[in-house]
């Protein structure tokens, strides 16, 4: 049985076909790359898998149910990071990740310590994100898959500005995640030296 | 409910600690009142005729000042979209971010006006009038700007085309807000102006937050 399905999904931008009748499966403990140049849709992909957008045509569907049918039960599944780091600037490290577990149900405040430990973020809790450099913004944003009990996880460009001690952290995450029986998707136009599927558009 | 709150805090957390366009826009509402005097040449019956009508502009003009980029930054950050797949729901998004900015914008305007109208040597019931037709009418003017808002969301051409859409809409709670503002309290009876512009808020509260949640829904079509 399919874990993950789409099917046939075709996407338009602004008058441009990114990409026509994509099909794909994802089983549990897979890795999918989704590899692409600049502007190939690798974000809209993202974002339709996702439920924030809608694609012109096709279908997407996790355990044979498609996931339109309902959104909110859908949400729960995964964890999205997209391509900007969706942490609000004026708000401290502490405050950002304490906001998102408060209002999300998928993230547990009990692994608020060991997302901190991995990402080394002890000393950046109390400084504001806008003073932050743009690997550390990535380092709080990414924290969230530690925070989060989702088995899927939905990644765009995830180790854009991450220096090669935390780029290897974020693999070593990501190894463990595939090896607990999850799976990811991850659209990157950098190489992936984990086992896994490709998706080129 | 406790979303709701949490969305609602740090708003107004972010908004103290940015100092931007909401509180800067509170300056200039208080700033136009004090030159009055200056563009009316002294002349404190002139001035006393229209200073309500005035308030009122002022008023209007902050607030569409402060609520048009009002879900643009959240939107821009990815923010938005990461607290749509937490699970809130888009109506409760744009009621929390239209609560948030009438608490940072508008509820210092209420307080803030008939203060400053002291300086103008106007009677006391009038100054009450005031504050409570303010206290009415400014939630109303907030959430049609939240909802022009939420409509011009990600347009970049044409936002302020689509933005004169909702202008006739502000007109009615400029009109009963004078009127109201200006009407005499007679034996505690509120006036007719006062239980429409009651009547125009519970219609927009009932109604702004479907249609704010609709325009947001748009953006993920």
């Amino acid at each position: 049985m399919s874990f993950f399905e789409a099917k046939n999904i075709s996407c338009i931008r602004g008058n441009k076909l990114l990409f026509k009748n994509l099909n794909f499966k994802l089983f549990n403990k897979e890795l999918l790359h989704i590899k692409g140049s600049n502007g190939s849709g690798k974000t809209s992909l993202l974002k339709i898998l996702s439920g924030l957008l809608k694609p012109i045509s096709g279908s997407i569907k996790l355990n044979k149910k498609n996931i339109n049918l309902s959104k909110d039960s859908y949400f729960k599944e995964f964890e999205y990071i997209g391509h900007e780091n969706a942490i609000k600037s004026a708000l401290t490290v502490r405050e950002n990740l304490n906001f998102f577990i408060s209002i999300n149900k998928s993230l547990e405040k009990r692994k608020l310590e060991v997302a901190v430990q991995v990402f080394n973020l002890r000393n950046l809790l109390d400084i504001k994100i806008e003073n932050l450099s743009s690997g550390e913004k990535r380092r709080v944003s990414l924290s969230r898959l530690i925070l989060s009990k989702s088995k899927i996880w939905f990644l765009d460009e995830p180790t854009t500005s991450l220096d090669k001690k935390n780029n290897s952290i974020f693999f070593k995450i990501l190894k463990e995640h595939l090896k607990s029986n999850g799976s990811a998707i991850i659209a990157s136009h950098d190489e992936i030296k984990i086992k896994k599927k490709n998706v080129n558009l | 409910m406790l979303d709701f709150l949490n969305l609602i805090i740090s708003d107004i957390k972010i908004s103290i600690r940015k100092k931007n366009e909401s509180i800067i826009s509170i300056f200039f509402f208080i700033f136009s009142i004090l030159i009055l005097p200056l563009i009316f040449q002294g002349d404190q019956n002139i001035l006393k005729k229209f200073l309500i009508g005035i308030i009122w502009f002022l008023t209007l003009l902050t607030i569409i000042f402060s609520v048009e980029k009002l879900f643009e930054k959240d939107y821009e950050d990815g923010v938005l979209d990461q607290i749509y797949i937490s699970g809130v729901p888009l109506e409760t998004i744009f009621l929390s971010k239209s609560l948030s900015i009438w608490i940072i914008t508008c509820f210092p305007i209420v307080i803030l006006s008939p203060l400053l109208l002291l300086l103008f040597n106007l009677q006391t019931d009038k100054l009450i009038n005031i504050f409570f037709s303010l206290l009415i009418g400014t939630p109303i003017l907030c959430m049609i700007g939240s909802v022009t808002s939420a409509l011009v969301l990600g347009f970049n051409k044409g936002s302020s085309v689509i933005s004169l859409i909702t202008l006739p809409l502000y007109l009615p709670v400029l009109i009963f807000g004078i009127e109201a503002s200006n009407s005499e309290i007679i034996f505690n009876q509120i006036s007719q102006e006062f239980k429409i512009l009651i009547g125009y808020l519970l219609i927009v509260v009932a109604v702004s937050p479907w249609i704010g949640g609709l325009a947001l829904r748009l953006k993920y079509r």
